[in-house]
Parts: structure tokens; C-alpha cells; sequence
């Protein structure tokens, strides 16, 4: 995407998930061509997308069309995605049955089929699996305006034998995990917005509290975090590789965490209120660092393996 | 030295206090002069107060405005920030990969290190972010705060570990290595000091970033 073509886009987008969420905002990003524009340019349909996505506190199907796209299965819907907490494909091949733990958004419960992909043996298939056969749970959770459904089943196979998938799971998960790390980083933003708003207007001891270096601090660590995790993600996009958007993805969450904390410190009062809309983003924030590996697992899991190989990841080149 | 840069140690109210001091004459000092300043890590003198007594410069070897020194040495800061930064980030990688493998078996916390990892990392990937935009010949400002903020926490991040991690050596270890981690250690103190201290950025991120105004 170049030229005028990605502020276009970019604006689209902002109107779209501004405007509409769950199916309506699934039906508008298929209206608005997101799905070409995932295959043509993944990582202006992607980052732009899910960092305005994350500060809308929208919602859509598009994370499990990330997944699909990148492994090369099903029409682009109703694949199901990992439990969470979890990062393994969420269906495990056993002898002639098929057991499926995963979660997947609203929009799965509408169709007759769901994509599962599945670990068998060595490899990793693709099962269609009829949606009566597998038992969907909405899931109010912490954040119940996320509208998930918990996918969970045990069935057997048919005689088709289940198919090789074009793509590599890590591949995949790569991707999802770029996308989350920047819906993570929208919602961050969005909190950081609603605290300086509050920090400019809300005068006490006669001064705007924004001028007090006890909460201008807490603002700009805020900040750092932020634009840290921007600029991980921006060497993932670089280099494409599992290991650093693992990485991007520990540091928007733990900076999502850090962002949650101070924001609501400096909102106080006023941002423990469902009156305000703070604790939209903070529910949201909660449930995207725990999907497809929270920042403590995802952290230890890379020291563990520097410790076990004595390498370091190499840094970014020029 | 082949070039020596010469810089306030602070904002204009300090300048006018060393001023004060000069006046007291020492007969036969030269009228450039310095008091170096001995700092801990190293025993060396990185530092020096440098005074100017009587000392006629000609007026094109100024930058800027007579009484605006502190403006230019604001507008060279960010520069200064961007490119040693990069090279920092080099040094530090080097030194962590040192660390992993010195480390005593077990001693390596993997929760730790893979943050000190990841943070080291996001410095570097953001440094490269201000060399393409510095080439790219756009001009610099308060957003390189965030880098210097970025370099004293890893840097601190990283001797932390090694502190801990090689802790004979740093804490009563006398051979060369040892010396050289005990001083890169103490030396990391600095990191959130000199520059612009930590304060100092998080003010400059407040007020030109975040829009929120003095801090008085």
C-alpha cells in the first residue's frame, strides 16, 4: 500500500471501528476490502486495523481470518483459535477422534462448519468440523463485551482422512500474535488519552493535577512503554521472524498492564466508575495479554531457551 | 583530544553561579582553565568545570545568540541521543551475551532475563527507528527523550543482572574482568543521570508529548 492509499485506508478503517462492532463491523471490513488488503499488504491491513480496533474497544472475527490467512485454510471464517492462555493449534488428533479445546469470536456460532486445525502425530491438519458437533460456550469472562465463545469437543473423525495445511502454525501464531500486540498498544493508547484528558481538566490544590510530576511521571513511563512496543513491533514486521513477535507481543502486554495501572491511578476516582469509560480497555487489555501466551510465560519461555542454547536473539541491523 | 566540547552543566542559573566563582583570581592560572572531576566507576576524569577568565572569543566561533547556550545545547541534545545511542545498544548486547555465559549453572533467572532480553531489544529497535528518520533528514526533538529513557533502563537492566548473576566477581573479585564489570556496574549508575536525567526526560515527555503543561 503506498501513496494516499494508506492514509485512505487508514481513515476507513478509523470510521469503521469507530462506528460499528462484533458482525456489523465484520460485514464493513468485508464491504472495504480488509481481507484483499490482509493478502496484498499484511502489515498495513494488520497493524492498522487491530490498533484502531483495540482503541475503539471493538471487536470482530478478524484474528481468526490472520490465522486462516497465513495457513492457507478455510474461506477466511470460523477457524477456531487457541484456549486461552495457550498457544498450541487447539485440536489434538487421538487414534480416530478429534479433541478440540479453543475459543473463537460471536461470529462462529452463525456458521454450519468450524476449521479446526489440529496436531496429529508429527504434523498439523486442518479438520471441517459440523458445528453440532462441538459444544459452544459465550463466555461473559472479564471482559464480556469481547463476546467470546469457549469451543470445546470430542468427536469422531469421518473417513476422510483430515488434510496437511498449507502454512506453518508458528508462522500463524506470529502473525496473531503481531495483531494482538497491536491491539494492545491501540487500547494502551486509548487509556493514555482518557488520563491526560483528566490530568489537564481536573484541577485540585488549584493547579491542574497534570502539573504535579507524581502523575506527569506515571504519564510519560506510560508513554515509554507504549512507544517501546511500537517500535518492537516495528522490528518484527522487519524481520518476520517467530521469535521476535513473541517478544513484541510480552512487551505490548506488559506495557498494557503498566498502562492499566497508572492510567487508572491518575483517572482515580472518576476511572473506577463504569460511568467512565476506563474500564472498557482495561477488561480488554486483560484478556489480549492472556491470548496466545501472557507476557510472564512469554518472557520465560525466551530466557529459558537463551539459557539452554547460551544465544541471544541478534539485535535489529540498520 | 583533537576537539573538545565545552557545555553547560545546567541551565542558565548555574552558569551565572560559576561566573561568580571566577572572580576569585588565582595570579599566573591560565585564563582557560579546569577542575576536573574525579567520578567514582572509572577514577578517571571524564568530567571538568572549564572556566573562561578574560578570554576573548571571536564572534564567529559562537553558536546562536550571545546568553542562548543552553537553547543550543537543548537543540544538540536530541542529535547527540540518536547516534551514541546506537552504538550503546551494540555494547550492551555484547555485555549480556557475556553475562549468559558467565553466569554460574542456575544462577540465570529466565523470567528476568528474557525481560532484560526484550528491553534491550525495544531500545535497539527504536534507536534504528531515530537513525532512519535522522537520515532521512527530519529534525529531532523531544521524542528522543523516550530513547535516552530506553538506554538508561536497559543499561541498568543489564549490569543489574550482571551484578547478580556474577556476583564474586563485581563484588570482591580483583582480576581484570572483575574490574571491568565492577566499573561498567557503578559506571550504569550514570545512565539515568547524565544526558538529562531521568526527571528531566519524563518532564520533557510530559510537557512537549503529552501536552500536560509546566510542572509548576
Amino acid at each position: 500500500m503506498d501513496g494516499e492509499d494508506r492514509p485512505l485506508f487508514e481513515r476507513t478503517l478509523r470510521k469503521a471501528t469507530a462506528q460499528q462492532t462484533g458482525a456489523a463491523l465484520d460485514a464493513a471490513l468485508d464491504q472495504l476490502g480488509w481481507g484483499d488488503a490482509l493478502s496484498t499488504d499484511p502489515r498495513s491491513a494488520v497493524s492498522l486495523l487491530f490498533a484502531l480496533q483495540g482503541a475503539a474497544n471493538a471487536t470482530s472475527s478478524a484474528l481468526g481470518q490472520v490465522f486462516a490467512h497465513s495457513l492457507g485454510v478455510g474461506s477466511g471464517t470460523g477457524l477456531v483459535l487457541p484456549p486461552i492462555g495457550c498457544w498450541d493449534p487447539p485440536g489434538t488428533v487421538e487414534d480416530d477422534h478429534l479433541v478440540v479445546h479453543g475459543l473463537g469470536p460471536s461470529s462462529l456460532a452463525r456458521l454450519d462448519s468450524l476449521v479446526v486445525v489440529a496436531t496429529m502425530g508429527e504434523g498439523t491438519v486442518g479438520i471441517s468440523v459440523p458445528a453440532p458437533s462441538l459444544v459452544l460456550r459465550p463466555v461473559e469472562g472479564i471482559d464480556p463485551d469481547l463476546s467470546l465463545l469457549e469451543v470445546t469437543g470430542r468427536c469422531v473423525l469421518t473417513d476422510e482422512a483430515p488434510g496437511p495445511i498449507a502454512g506453518h502454525w508458528s508462522t500463524a501464531l506470529a502473525l496473531g500474535r503481531l495483531a494482538v500486540a497491536h491491539e494492545l498498544v491501540g487500547a494502551s493508547r486509548a487509556m493514555l488519552d482518557l488520563a491526560c484528558e483528566h490530568a489537564r481538566n481536573r484541577i485540585q490544590f488549584k493547579r491542574p493535577i497534570g502539573s504535579f510530576q507524581a502523575i506527569r511521571h506515571r504519564l510519560a513511563e506510560t508513554l515509554v512503554g507504549i512507544d517501546m512496543a511500537d517500535a518492537i513491533l516495528d522490528a518484527a514486521w522487519l524481520d518476520r521472524s517467530p521469535g521476535t513477535a513473541a517478544m513484541a507481543k510480552a512487551v505490548a502486554g506488559r506495557q498494557a498492564r503498566t498502562a492499566a495501572r497508572h492510567c487508572q491511578q491518575v483517572l482515580a476516582g472518576i476511572g473506577f466508575t463504569t460511568e467512565h469509560p476506563l474500564h472498557h480497555s482495561i477488561r480488554r487489555t486483560l484478556v489480549l495479554d492472556a491470548l496466545l501466551g501472557n507476557a510472564p510465560s512469554l518472557t520465560r519461555a525466551l530466557g529459558t531457551e537463551v539459557i539452554s542454547s547460551s544465544r541471544l536473539p541478534a539485535l535489529p541491523p540498520l | 583530544m583533537a576537539h573538545t566540547w565545552v557545555g553547560p552543566i545546567g541551565p542558565p542559573r548555574d552558569a551565572q553561579r560559576s561566573r561568580r566563582s571566577n572572580g576569585r583570581e588565582e595570579p599566573g592560572r591560565p585564563p582557560v582553565h579546569h577542575r576536573p572531576a574525579r567520578h567514582q566507576p572509572h577514577g578517571s576524569d571524564e568530567f571538568s568545570e572549564v572556566f573562561f577568565d578574560d578570554v576573548v572569543v571571536p564572534v564567529d566561533r559562537t553558536l546562536g545568540q550571545e546568553g542562548n547556550g543552553w537553547a543550543v545545547a537543548m537543540d544538540l541534545l536530541p542529535y547527540e541521543r540518536s547516534t551514541s545511542l546506537w552504538h550503546r545498544a551494540a555494547f550492551l548486547h555484547r555485555r549480556l551475551q557475556q553475562v549468559v555465559d558467565a553466569a554460574p549453572p542456575g544462577s540465570l533467572d529466565p523470567a528476568r532475563l528474557g525481560e532484560v532480553i526484550q528491553h534491550l531489544y525495544a531500545f535497539r529497535a527504536r534507536s534504528r527507528a531515530t537513525q532512519y528518520r535522522m537520515a532521512a533528514g527530519e529534525e529531532l526533538g523531544p521524542e528522543t527523550s523516550i530513547d535516552k529513557v530506553l538506554l538508561a533502563t536497559s543499561e541498568q537492566a543489564v549490569f543489574d543482572l550482571a551484578a547478580d548473576v556474577l556476583t564474586a566477581d563485581v563484588m570482591v573479585g580483583d582480576d581484570p574482568d572483575s574490574h571491568r564489570w565492577r566499573t561498567e556496574y557503578l559506571y550504569s549508575r550514570a545512565a539515568s543521570i547524565y544526558g538529562g536525567s531521568a526527571e528531566i526526560q519524563r518532564n520533557i515527555i510530559a510537557r512537549r508529548l503529552l501536552d500536560l503543561g509546566d510542572d509548576r
